[in-house]
C-alpha cells in the first residue's frame, strides 16, 4: 500500500504571512511520518491542514484514496494529539477517553468496556476517576493519545507531543509512544522539532525550512545523505565549507579546493563538472586527530590545526579545531583506556584525517 | 551572648514555628475592616429588619413596643402569594434571557482580536454611566404608543395594531432584561477569557460538530460565569421595584413595590420588613442548599466562586 495520506501542492497563507510554499509529501499506511522543522517553519499549519483545521489556499488533502481538502475535522477519520493535550478539564480521564465514542453513539455497555481496554493499554486504569488536573504531565499525553485512538482514526497527528514534558520523561515517552504505534499500526504525523525525537520514531522524515520541504526520506538517509546545506547543519552537527571543484580524478572522485584550506580529495556524488561552486558537508565525528603528521594513508585527506577548545562530554569529546583562521568542530569517541592516555590538550598542535568517502557534497543553490 | 547564640538566631527565625501565629495576626488585622464594615453595614441593619419583622405597627407610622407573629402570617396569605409567585418567575424569564444573550456575547467579545476587545466592552458598560431612573425614562418614550418602536412593528406588521408593549409586563421583561444585560455579559466575558479554545477543536476533532461541542465543552468550561451571571441578574431582579413602577401596569406589581408601598406610602414599616424577611429567605434558603449541598462535592473553588459572587450584592 503506498500513499495513504496525500498532500499534493498544498499553499497556505495567513495575511501576509505565506507559511506553507507548495508542500507535496506523502505517508505510507501504518508508517510513522515526521515533520521535522525549527519553530515557524509551518509544520503545524500542515498538520491543522490535515486535520481539517485549517483549508489550504491551493491544494488537496487525500486520505485513503479519498479527497478530504473540504471535510470539516469531526467528518474525517483523524484525530488529533495536541501540543498542550486539550484534555477536558470538567471531566474525568474516563469521561474524556469515552468523549469520541460516545459522540459518535456506541452503546454505553461497548464504550466502557473500550475505555477500559484503552485505559489499560497505556496503564491508566488506577486513574479512571480523576480530573486532567490531577494526573502529571506525561499521564496526561497517555490520556490524550488513547482518547484520540479510541476513534481507530486512519490518521493520528501528533504536534509537538513531548515538547512539555522534562527530559527523562520524553526518553520514556518515546518508547511508550514507539510502543502504542505497534499496538495499534495507526499512520502517525508526527511534528516535531527535536530532531532526536523524529530520527528515533519515524519511518519517514521531512524536513522543512520556511514553509518549504527540503527533503524526504529515512532518518539514515537524511543524516548520512542532506540534500540542501540547511538539512546537513539542522540534523546533527556539521562542518559546512564553500568550495570549488578544481578536478576530476575518475568517475568517482574529484579534487575539491575548500576557500582557505587548500586541495582534497572528496565523493564526486552529484557527478559536478570542474568548476562548480559547492557546499561541503562533513559530521564532526568522521574526523580523527593524530598527534604527528599522519604517513599517507589510503583515500584520506589530513590537515595540520591547533585545539582552541575541548568540551569533554563523558561519552566523548568535542574539540574545536582552528586552521588557517577556520574553526573545525571534531569529535572523538573516548575508547576503554581514556584516562591511561595522553589526550590532546589546549594550543596543541595536531594533525586532523578524514576519508573522502566522508564528505556529502551540496549544491550551492539555497542556504 | 555567645556567639552560639547568634549563629543559632537566624535560624531558629526561619524554621520557627511562629510563622503560623503572626500569619493568623495579619490575616485577621487584613481582615478586621472589611468585617467590621460588614457587620455594622449589613449584619446589623438586617438583624435589624428582621426583628422588625415580629414588632407591631403604631398608629403614627413608627414601630410598637410588643411582639407579634401576626404580620408575617399575613405575608402568606392569598394576595401576597400571587405576587411572590408573579416576581419568581419575572426574575427567572429575565435571568434566563439575560443569560441566552450574554452568553453569545461574551463569547463572541472573548474572540476578538485584542485591539477591539477593550471598546467592545466598554460599549457593553457604557449605558452604566447614565442614571438607572433616566434610562427607564429614556424606554418609556421608545415603548410608547406613539413611540418609534411600536410604530415600526406595527406598520411593518411584526406586531397587530392591539399590541401595546408600554404598562404590562412585557414592558417590566424588556426593560429588566435591559438593565442588568450588561451584569450578565461581563462575568461570562471574563469566564470566556479564561476559556482555553483549543479545547473546542479538540472536540470537534473527536467528532463532535460545532453546537454540540458549544454545549459539552464551553458551556461547562464557562460555568462559573454563568453561575455567577445568573446571581448578579437573579437577584436583583428579585427585589426589584422601580422598573415595575415606571413602565409596567395593573398586574404588574412585584414584592419590591409592596415593600416599598409599606415602607414609604403606608408607614407600616414591621409589614415591609416582614415581606422582605420572606424575600431574603426565598433567595437565601435555596442559595444555601445549593452552596453547602453542592458546593461540598465540588474539591476546587467551585463554591467559593458562588459565594463571593453573593457578597458582591
Amino acid at each position: 500500500m503506498s500513499d495513504f495520506f496525500e498532500l499534493v501542492n498544498v499553499d497556505k497563507s495567513f495575511g501576509e504571512h505565506h507559511v506553507v510554499k507548495d508542500v507535496c509529501i506523502s505517508a505510507k499506511c501504518g508508517e510513522v511520518f515526521s515533520l521535522l522543522g525549527p519553530s515557524g517553519c509551518g509544520k503545524t499549519t500542515i498538520l491543522r491542514i490535515a486535520g481539517g483545521f485549517e483549508t489550504p489556499d491551493s491544494g488537496s488533502v487525500w486520505l485513503d484514496g479519498k479527497d478530504v481538502t473540504a471535510l470539516s475535522p469531526n467528518k474525517r477519520k483523524v484525530n488529533t494529539v495536541f501540543q498542550n493535550y486539550a484534555l477536558f478539564p470538567h471531566m474525568t480521564i474516563w469521561d474524556n477517553v469515552a468523549f469520541g465514542p460516545r459522540i459518535a453513539g456506541m452503546k454505553e455497555a461497548e464504550v466502557k468496556k473500550q475505555v477500559g481496554e484503552m485505559l489499560e493499554i497505556v496503564r491508566m486504569s488506577a486513574h479512571a476517576d480523576k480530573r486532567p488536573d490531577q494526573i502529571s504531565g506525561g499521564q496526561k499525553q497517555r490520556v490524550a493519545i488513547v482518547r484520540a485512538l479510541i476513534n481507530y482514526p486512519k490518521l493520528l497527528l501528533l504536534d509537538e507531543p513531548l515538547a512539555a514534558l522534562d527530559l527523562k520523561l520524553r526518553q520514556y515517552m518515546l518508547l511508550e509512544l514507539d510502543r502504542i504505534h505497534d499496538v495499534f499500526g495507526t499512520t502517525f504525523i508526527y511534528v516535531t522539532h527535536d530532531q532526536n525525537e523524529a530520527m528515533s520514531l519515524s519511518d519517514h522524515i521531512a524536513v522543512m525550512n520556511d514553509g518549504r520541504i527540503e527533503q524526504v526520506g529515512t532518518p539514515a538517509e537524511i543524516y548520512e545523505n542532506p540534500a540542501t546545506k540547511f538539512v546537513a547543519s539542522f540534523i546533527g552537527d556539521t562542518n559546512l565549507f564553500d568550495a570549488t571543484v578544481s578536478g576530476i580524478i575518475d568517475s568517482e572522485y574529484m579534487r575539491v579546493d575548500i576557500a582557505g584550506l587548500g586541495e582534497f580529495c572528496a565523493f564526486n556524488e552529484h557527478k559536478f563538472p570542474a568548476g562548480s561552486k559547492i557546499t561541503l558537508s562533513i559530521r564532526p565525528e568522521r574526523f580523527r586527530i593524530f598527534a604527528d603528521k599522519p604517513s599517507p594513508m589510503d583515500r584520506q585527506n589530513f590537515i595540520k590545526g591547533k585545539i582552541i577548545d575541548i568540551i569533554y562530554q563523558g561519552a566523548q569529546t568535542r574539540y574545536w579545531v582552528e586552521v588557517n583562521g577556520m574553526r573545525i568542530n571534531v569529535l572523538q569517541q573516548h575508547n576503554r583506556c581514556y584516562l591511561d592516555q595522553k589526550q590532546p590538550t589546549w594550543n596543541d598542535e595536531i594533525w586532523i584525517a578524514w576519508h573522502r568517502d566522508d564528505v556529502t557534497t551540496l549544491p550551492k543553490t539555497r542556504d | 551572648m555567645n556567639p552560639a547564640d547568634t549563629t543559632a538566631k537566624p535560624s531558629s527565625l526561619t524554621h520557627a514555628p511562629s510563622p503560623i501565629g503572626r500569619g493568623k495576626f495579619c490575616e485577621v488585622s487584613l481582615t478586621l475592616p472589611s468585617l467590621l464594615w460588614l457587620l455594622f453595614f449589613f449584619a446589623v441593619p438586617a438583624a435589624m429588619v428582621f426583628a422588625i419583622a415580629f414588632k407591631t405597627a403604631d398608629s403614627s407610622g413608627g414601630i410598637g413596643s410588643s411582639w407579634t407573629l401576626e404580620t408575617i402570617v399575613e405575608v402568606f396569605n392569598f394576595n401576597y402569594a400571587r405576587i411572590m409567585w408573579r416576581t419568581v418567575w419575572v426574575s427567572f424569564a429575565v435571568t434566563a434571557i439575560c443569560l441566552l444573550l450574554a452568553v453569545p456575547v461574551g463569547y463572541w467579545i472573548s474572540r476578538q482580536d485584542k485591539k477591539y476587545k477593550n471598546w467592545l466592552l466598554l460599549l457593553v458598560v457604557i449605558p452604566l454611566w447614565t442614571n438607572f431612573l433616566i434610562r427607564i425614562f429614556a424606554w418609556r418614550l421608545l415603548l410608547h404608543p406613539d413611540g418609534i418602536i411600536r410604530t415600526a412593528l406595527v406598520s411593518i406588521g411584526i406586531i397587530p395594531e392591539d399590541v401595546f408593549l408600554l404598562n404590562n409586563m412585557t414592558a417590566v421583561i424588556i426593560v429588566s432584561v435591559y438593565t442588568h444585560l450588561s451584569f450578565a455579559i461581563l462575568p461570562i466575558y471574563a469566564a470566556s477569557e479564561r476559556f482555553d479554545f483549543s479545547l473546542l477543536e479538540a472536540a470537534r476533532d473527536l467528532g463532535a460538530g460545532r453546537f454540540r461541542a458549544f454545549c459539552l465543552i464551553y458551556l461547562p468550561g464557562i460555568k462559573r460565569g454563568i453561575i455567577t451571571a445568573f446571581l448578579i441578574v437573579f437577584i436583583p431582579a428579585l427585589g426589584s421595584y422601580a422598573i415595575p413602577d415606571l413602565v409596567g401596569g395593573i398586574d404588574c406589581e412585584l414584592l419590591g413595590n409592596k415593600i416599598a408601598f409599606r415602607a414609604m406610602a403606608n408607614r407600616n414599616l414591621p409589614e415591609a420588613a416582614a415581606i422582605s424577611v420572606v424575600l431574603a429567605c426565598m433567595i437565601a434558603i435555596p442559595f444555601i442548599a445549593f452552596v453547602f449541598g453542592g458546593g461540598r462535592k465540588r474539591a476546587d473553588g467551585g463554591a467559593r466562586a458562588e459565594t463571593e459572587a453573593i457578597s458582591r450584592q
